[in-house]
């Protein structure tokens, strides 16, 4: 059976698709005819824009689609849109193919046979959802409302915001996002030194210069549309972008890097920043604690940043550990120091090693030694307005539930930083440790295909009894699910998005249905509000709305949602005194940092009081490397160096997402690369092609401790020796990659697996 | 076995060769020898004459290279994917196409059809399928077209395609755009500079009895409409107050394979450093 | 392998030729049934405009069919001894909508305006259509038998823009 994913899956479409269309006719080539569009009260000919907002990823970017006679034909970005101001990348286009892809979920399915068999029957809505609540019910019976687990790909939407209000009301603490396999290592750097977890916001408008830590972020990111827009002369920022990849996109200047030496470097500018007298003096003194000398919880006085600084991280020692050369960095802080305000942007792939959160925690206090803040620098805090709902009741059953510790150990001592760990799921499940799932729901993403390790998830999906899976597509999970139940695509779909922006205020981005649903879809939203409803009592009375629709309507104030359905979004701008004055936005952002000192944290106290929590507290918080400095160390990669010679590098392609993407054929079928675009290509640096005998074009097998991915060879200087470059959301990729971990942040280590390339004759 | 003759890498080595020579124009630039863009082929209107001549300004500087432009364009004009069989034989359709990095460069170029001022395809196409319109647009008639390719062979920027097979949507044909004509199995395609988007806009003007300005025509084409950092300019080149004639006279001005003498209407701004 | 392309070719070119000379081809008729036994006669005979009904024919491409909403705008209230007003009462009470059968129909590469001919050109409906105010039934058959040489001769008259983009897509 292929696996959903691959990108063969097309050519069958392909043929189904050509009997209904009129091409196939003979008499008229050029004649397009349509299905019929089901119910639908059109004129002949009529045609409309609606507004809406892109989901292809989380930068919230504003899009209007053309709709003739019921069906959707184009999509377009937003012109009046703050994000994108009419651009639209390809994978936000390609959204319409996914609208009419032929292999949608029609149904609510259950499964007949074996999990993995294949075997289906479709029932009703009704059916599916009196099936689940039953089986919710008897867990709250039972006093176990921890065990059911939710793993939410979504994140930034009110959906989303309904799934924790959900769960809250449940009793169970286990709503488990993907947040450690994405950016969670900038996020909670930004937690520890700012206070505040979320991706800080870059003014990338105002910056003379970007410094792109990872090239993700100015490939294909959330803030992608932000260093669009900001690439444009005459006074578009230069932008330097460090990787280990070339990036397939703009930039001004590559720095390659060795993989998981991002840290060092931003550490090594911090040391050329003080040693040369380079740093803001005046926001040093006024907002960041721990620069200068500092004294700690038990009162011992610590030498603080600036010291430490100079005693360590030199250029020339860092050359290692990174691959830079001692001048580069030199002119590199230099550059940064004279080109102010600068954006020091860090992103996913940056973190996502065993060193991440001490990564983001250096790339962090880069921005401020360079007095990049509220104050008007280029990187900032990012606001949000989460929807207005009253504050839900819960009952006992609920209270008990939550305080259990999460199934994946977030917030407890084996992951003391972080706030979820997804990678940690299937040994939880597999060992029933610290107790038995008994009903997993996967929702916004397959973990089979979109996350390492599975084989792991495998076995551990197969010991779930109850595995509901949210989906528009029979994807890897879906497989071996009790229960599909099809979700009904964005463009078909309402939601509230809270995407980030340039200027750090709040901005709310509508989704709208554009086209009323296509098969017997529901929204995850409607399904959740009618899962609450079955189980009743007080979980009923916390989502007591009839429709997802009426929680949107009762989310924020009346005049807020008008403006969005007119503009398409929500932005300040668009506020007038009164409505800013009720939304709590009426005051200018405070220049303090919501930290236990008011300032941004060098040495983050707040790292400290947390650690404070646990019950061998002090064990812990001698443990923690941290005085002073990020505690950076070498990272960690998997696999034996003499059998796995090569490191691996991860990146998102402008094509892809992790979840996918390769099932679109306009996204496969992009000339970025010479030959067919259709195959997974493995970059790799010409020395190392010449040492393996490789030649461009060549068939090769990449594998790894776990697992391995046959690719075409790309000999290309656009990687770094001893690294081979792969693309996330290719299919067969995730499975290279061991499942390590920052043991402080739990942020997953992406990018820390060895890999050795083979030719295949 | 033998080798089938329309089945070869023929393109992609000559996508590939564009690229070098593409390359080398944008380094001479940098040398400072102006010959390239010097030689400027531009209309000048006489003033009797207001007749427009569309042209596009693609801004590499600009440009992110994210390909929104080649999605937008298969999405408006109905270019089918050729899914990943026929794309092991070269056979995608990309009208808004990306010459892969030449050597010495690290960067894609985005290449629409260059909608010529002396376009080799028009002279060597025997059945009068494709013309030049009063308005510069290297246009084809679909339905006269009968397959023979000589103007694939003719065009130095390989910017036309046959189609070697029906057009296939994955799904139904809901999202096709009413507006273009989906091509049959055995027709050469190109891109319209979206020629049914310029009709439109001129209509709904006169229509409504309003002027078309310059400013509503700069980002009609779908490629230019979608492009996130507006890189792609898109006006009558005939009138010098518009944006691309101020653009195409930049010094960062330059034209693909100008010694090919075929005076392209798309100008491309060569990137800052 | 042999090579069949030359001879496929040359049959498109002519299957291409042939389908190039006609113009404004007929839908697939037969037994075509329109929602309402609609009246142009009488209609007409209210001194109603084309426009009133087909509302796209001045401002769009497409002249456009009445929605059951428009025919209710007048028939919600008795229009007096009209025979066929009950019917169309009855189908807005059913709750769905008219579906009109199209029965002009362009060939798919053909782009055709009805704003740039009537608007723009002042062109008259009966210069291409029949006369209406004497079809007392909802038409079940197309009006427009036009080739592509009568479209050609009529811009050149008028010397209109003959430019082969004008009219193809």
């Amino acid at each position: 059976m292929s696996r959903f994913g691959r990108r063969e899956l097309l050519s069958g479409a392909a043929l189904a698709g050509a009997a209904a269309l009129g091409c196939g006719q003979k008499k008229d080539p050029y004649r397009i005819e349509k299905p019929p569009v089901p119910g639908s009260r059109v004129r002949a000919g009529e045609e409309h824009w609606v507004l809406s907002t892109c989901a292809l990823c989380d930068a919230g970017c504003g899009i209007k689609v053309r709709v003739v006679e019921g069906r959707a034909v184009k999509i377009e970005g937003n012109p009046e849109h703050p994000v994108n101001r009419g651009g639209l990348c390809s994978r936000g286009q390609a959204a319409l193919q996914a609208l009419y892809h032929p292999e949608r979920v029609r149904s609510p399915l259950r499964r007949q046979g074996e999990r993995g068999e294949g075997k289906w029957k479709p029932i009703s809505w009704d059916e599916a959802i009196g099936e689940i609540v039953a089986k919710l019910a008897k867990l709250r019976a039972a006093g176990h409302p921890e065990r059911l687990v939710l793993i939410d790909g979504e994140s930034g939407t009110f959906t989303h915001e309904l799934w924790t209000r959900f769960l809250s009301a449940f009793g169970s603490p286990n709503h488990i996002g993907l947040g450690s396999a994405r950016a969670a290592g900038v996020k909670l750097a930004g937690l520890y030194s700012m206070g505040s977890y979320g991706l800080p916001a870059y003014d990338l408008g105002r910056a003379r210069l970007v410094l792109a830590f990872g090239a993700e972020q100015i490939e294909s990111s959330g803030q992608t549309m932000h260093f669009m827009r900001a690439a444009r002369e005459p006074e578009r920022p230069r932008v330097i972008c460090v990787s280990p990849r070339r990036p397939g996109c703009h930039f001004d200047e590559w720095i390659p890097i060795v993989p998981g030496g991002y840290g060092a470097l931003a550490l090594s500018l911090a040391h050329v920043l003080v040693r040369d007298g380079l740093v803001d003096g005046e926001f040093l003194r006024d907002s960041v604690s721990g620069f200068s000398a500092w004294r700690d919880q038990a009162g011992v006085e610590q030498p603080g940043f600036e010291v430490l600084i100079r005693a360590a991280y030199a250029p020339d020692q860092t050359q290692d550990v990174t691959g830079i050369a001692a001048a580069t960095v030199e002119r590199l802080a230099h550059a940064l120091a004279k080109q102010r305000p600068v954006a020091v942007a860090s992103d996913g792939s940056a973190t996502a090693a065993s060193n991440g959160l001490a990564t983001g925690m250096a790339i962090a206090a880069l921005n401020v030694l360079l007095g990049n803040s509220e104050r008007g620098g280029a990187a900032r805090l990012q606001r949000n307005l989460p929807p207005n709902w009253e504050t839900p009741t819960v009952d006992a059953v609920a209270v008990a539930g939550s305080a259990v510790p999460r199934i994946d150990g977030a917030g407890t001592a084996a992951c003391p930083l972080g706030r979820g760990r997804v990678q940690a799921v299937p040994a939880a499940i597999t060992q029933s440790k610290p107790y038995p799932v008994e009903a997993l729901f996967l929702h916004g993403t397959d973990p089979l295909a979109a996350l390492p390790g599975r084989k792991a998830w495998h076995t551990a999906l197969q010991r779930v009894p109850f595995l509901v899976r949210f989906a528009s597509w029979l994807d890897d999970s879906a497989r071996e699910a009790d229960l599909v139940l099809p979700e009904s695509l964005p463009l078909e779909a309402l939601d509230v998005v809270q995407p980030a922006t340039d200027s750090g205020e709040p901005m709310l981005g509508l989704r709208q249905p554009v086209v009323a649903p296509l098969q017997d879809t529901r929204q995850a939203g409607d399904v959740i509000v009618a899962l609450a409803a079955g189980l009743g009592g007080s979980v009923g009375r916390s989502l007591p709305w009839k429709s997802y629709a009426d929680a949107v309507a009762k989310s924020l104030p009346a005049r807020l949602l008008d403006s969005m359905k007119e503009k398409g979004a929500w932005w300040v701008e668009c506020g007038d005194d009164d409505l800013l004055c009720k939304l709590g936005l009426d005051e200018p952002k405070s220049e303090r940092f919501p930290t236990p000192s008011r300032k941004f944290e060098i040495g983050s106290s707040a790292v400290a009081s947390r650690m404070a929590g646990f019950p061998d507290a002090a064990k812990a918080a001698q443990a923690w490397p941290c005085k002073g400095l990020p505690p950076w160390e070498p990272p960690r990669f998997s696999g034996n160096p003499q059998r796995f010679p090569l490191q691996l590098v991860l990146y998102r392609s402008v094509q892809f997402v992790e979840d996918g993407g390769a099932f679109l054929s306009w996204l496969s079928e992009l000339p970025l690369v010479s030959g067919n675009p259709w195959l997974l290509r493995a970059e790799i640096n010409p020395a190392d092609a010449a040492q393996l005998g490789l030649a461009d074009g060549d068939q090769v097998l990449v594998q790894s401790s776990i697992g391995s991915c046959p690719a075409i060879a790309q000999v290309s200087d656009g990687v770094c020796v001893g690294a081979v470059a792969m693309a996330l959301g290719e299919s067969g990729v995730a499975d290279l990659v061991v499942s390590d971990e920052d043991r402080w942040s739990g942020v997953l280590a992406w990018q820390g697996t060895r890999v050795c390339v083979k030719k295949m004759s | 076995m033998k080798r089938d003759p329309f089945d070869d890498d023929a393109r992609d080595s000559r996508r590939k060769l564009l690229a070098a020579l593409a390359a080398s124009a944008a380094g001479a630039m940098v040398g400072g020898v102006r010959a390239v863009a010097a030689p400027s082929a531009l209309p000048v209107p006489a003033p009797s004459e207001p007749r427009r001549k569309w042209g596009l300004v693609i801004d590499l500087d600009r440009c992110a290279r994210c390909a929104g432009c080649v999605v937008a364009c298969q999405q408006e004009n109905n270019v089918a994917p050729a899914g990943p069989k026929a794309a092991a034989r070269t056979r995608p359709i990309h009208w808004m196409d990306f010459l892969p990095p030449a050597p010495g460069s690290v960067l894609a170029t985005p290449i629409p059809c260059m909608h010529c001022e002396d376009p080799p395809c028009v002279k060597v196409c025997p059945v009068g399928a494709t013309y030049q319109s009063p308005e510069g647009i290297t246009a084809q008639i679909w339905e006269r077209c009968i397959g023979c390719r000589y103007c694939m062979v003719a065009c130095p920027y390989s910017r036309r395609y046959f189609n070697w097979s029906e057009p296939h949507w994955p799904g139904d044909s809901s999202s096709l755009n009413p507006d273009v004509a989906p091509r049959p199995r055995g027709v050469v395609e190109k891109c319209t500079l979206c020629h049914h988007r310029i009709r439109t806009a001129v209509e709904r003007a006169r229509v409504d009895e309003e002027p078309l300005t310059d400013e509503a025509l700069r980002r009609l084409p779908a490629c230019a409409q979608s492009c996130p950092t507006q890189a792609i300019t898109f006006g009558d080149l005939a009138d010098p107050e518009s944006e691309v004639a101020h653009l195409a006279a930049s010094p960062r001005a330059m034209r693909l394979l100008p010694e090919a003498g075929t005076r392209p209407k798309v100008i491309y701004l060569r990137e800052t450093k | 392998m042999s090579h069949p392309r030359g001879r496929i070719v040359l049959l498109i070119a002519v299957v291409a030729w042939l389908a190039g000379v006609a113009g404004v081809r007929p839908a697939p008729a037969g037994d075509t049934q329109q929602p309402l036994p609609m009246s142009h006669k009488r209609h007409i005979a209210k001194e109603m405009k084309c426009r009133a009904c087909h509302q796209g024919v001045e401002g769009e491409a497409l002249a456009s069919f009445p929605t059951l909403a428009d025919c209710m705008d007048c028939h919600k209230t008795p229009q007096g001894a009209e025979p066929a007003e009950p019917e169309v009462r009855a189908f807005a009470a059913g709750g769905q909508e008219l579906a009109w059968v199209r029965l002009n129909r362009l060939p798919g590469h053909v782009y055709f305006s009805h704003a740039a001919h009537v608007t723009l050109a002042s062109m008259k409906c009966e210069e291409c259509h029949r006369d209406m105010s004497t079809v007392d039934q909802a038409p079940t058959e197309p009006d427009v038998h036009a080739e592509m040489s009568e479209c050609v001769a009529c811009h050149r008259n008028k010397r209109a823009n003959l430019d082969c983009l004008a009219c193809h897509k």
